[in-house]
């Protein structure tokens, strides 16, 4: 075991993302951003699936990425580049939904954390249960999940602190209640 | 947090990981970007290569700057608004040529003054210029341009939309409900929220 970490230890640590991104604005090579991609792609889709459809989610990762490509000089390492990532894709994606006039964004005020829609929600099909939440709930939960602080959510959303704990709060509660009934 | 929550929470971690494993962002997606990104990165190397071996076009450049600089020129508004730029227009009444990106407001302004408008939904970061004519234009992180006309600024000041004194350069945060209307303008602290 002791030669498994010793031999680990002899080879190059994973570059962090923020470094990656910083080589990309200085030097303008590819392979920097390549190793971004490999690093952060499948997250962000993720991220997007859980927001949108599979499809739009993949119109939308690219733009995101062309977005990169297109402000890297105007990167600056002040916080994690994935938030920075996930902000632009936050972004495009809520300038789609309002060009196609969707009205899934509609906030629900005084949510009722007790409400009964989702009672065919099975929590073993995560996917469906985090559907059957609201989009800004559903949206903090999975920023959570992805590892985001409520400094870096409420960065990356453009809300204040109170609204993402607020929203994470009756996320949760939903969840475990679906959770629940699956365990008791 | 009680040993409830804290299986909970392992739940809801595990399947979470569970479920990213089965998403992947598309093979041709990487190849497109990258495709992207290598062009211009070929466009920059070979503008490095000619700003090196192309001192006469330092000084040619050199030399027409100071002609705009000791020569006065006429001043004239730049406006924000570039090619291929997503502009929207936000007006009382929608304008006679076809603009499928118009919205109107004079049908709702009794809502307004009601108060009845401020369910907010989306929140967006934008530079604000204040054009010689009165209009307002808001730049957004995505470089999309929204558009506020002069009539529609008197109204949403009158109904405390706008309640801040607000100047050219300014960051603002725009809050629009379902229907893309705005419901509030807020001035911002942090310039560099892009």
């Amino acid at each position: 075991m002791n030669l498994v970490l010793s031999l680990k230890n002899l080879l190059p640590a994973k570059p962090e993302n923020e470094w990656l991104m910083e080589q990309y604005r200085l030097t303008q090579k590819t392979r920097f951003l390549e190793q971004l991609y490999d690093a952060c792609a499948d997250d962000l889709f993720h991220y997007m699936v859980t927001q949108s459809d599979p499809t739009l989610a993949q119109d939308i990762c690219q733009k995101t990425w062309l977005k990169v490509i297109e402000k890297r000089n105007q990167y600056r390492p002040s916080g994690r580049f994935t938030g920075w990532l996930y902000s632009i894709a936050r972004n495009q994606l809520i300038d789609e939904f309002r060009r196609q006039k969707r009205i899934v964004l509609k906030e629900e005020l005084n949510e009722d954390p007790f409400c009964s829609e989702a009672h065919n929600t099975h929590f073993s099909d995560l996917h469906e249960a985090l559907k059957s939440l609201p989009f800004f709930q559903r949206e903090a939960i999975v920023l959570q999940q992805e590892g985001f602080g409520l400094q870096e959510i409420a960065k990356i959303t453009n809300e204040d602190l109170e609204t993402i704990k607020s929203r994470l709060r009756y996320a949760r509660a939903k969840l475990k209640r679906i959770w629940s009934a699956e365990h008791e | 947090m009680n040993e409830s929550d804290n299986h909970f929470d392992e739940q809801l971690s595990a399947h979470y990981s569970k479920q990213k494993r089965q998403f992947k962002a598309p093979i041709e997606h990487k190849k497109y970007v990258l495709q992207k990104a290598k062009r211009i990165d070929k466009e920059t190397t070979t503008n490095t290569s000619l700003n090196w071996f192309a001192p006469g076009a330092l000084a040619a450049s050199i030399l027409v700057l100071t002609y705009f600089v000791l020569i006065p020129q006429p001043i004239n508004h730049i406006p924000i608004v570039a090619q291929n730029t997503y502009i929207e227009l936000h007006t009382l009444e929608m304008p006679d040529e076809s603009n499928s990106r118009a919205l109107a407001y004079a049908a709702l302004e009794k809502e307004y003054a009601q108060k009845q408008m401020i369910t907010a939904v989306a929140r967006k970061p934008a530079r604000l210029e204040i054009n010689d004519d009165g209009t307002w234009d808001l730049e957004t992180c995505e470089d999309d341009v929204i558009q506020i006309s002069k009539q529609l600024i008197s109204m949403l000041k009158k109904y405390d939309v706008l309640n801040t004194h607000f100047n050219s350069g300014m960051m603002v945060a725009i809050s629009f409900n379902s229907d893309g209307h705005i419901t509030r303008i807020d001035q911002i602290e942090n310039p560099k929220v892009c």
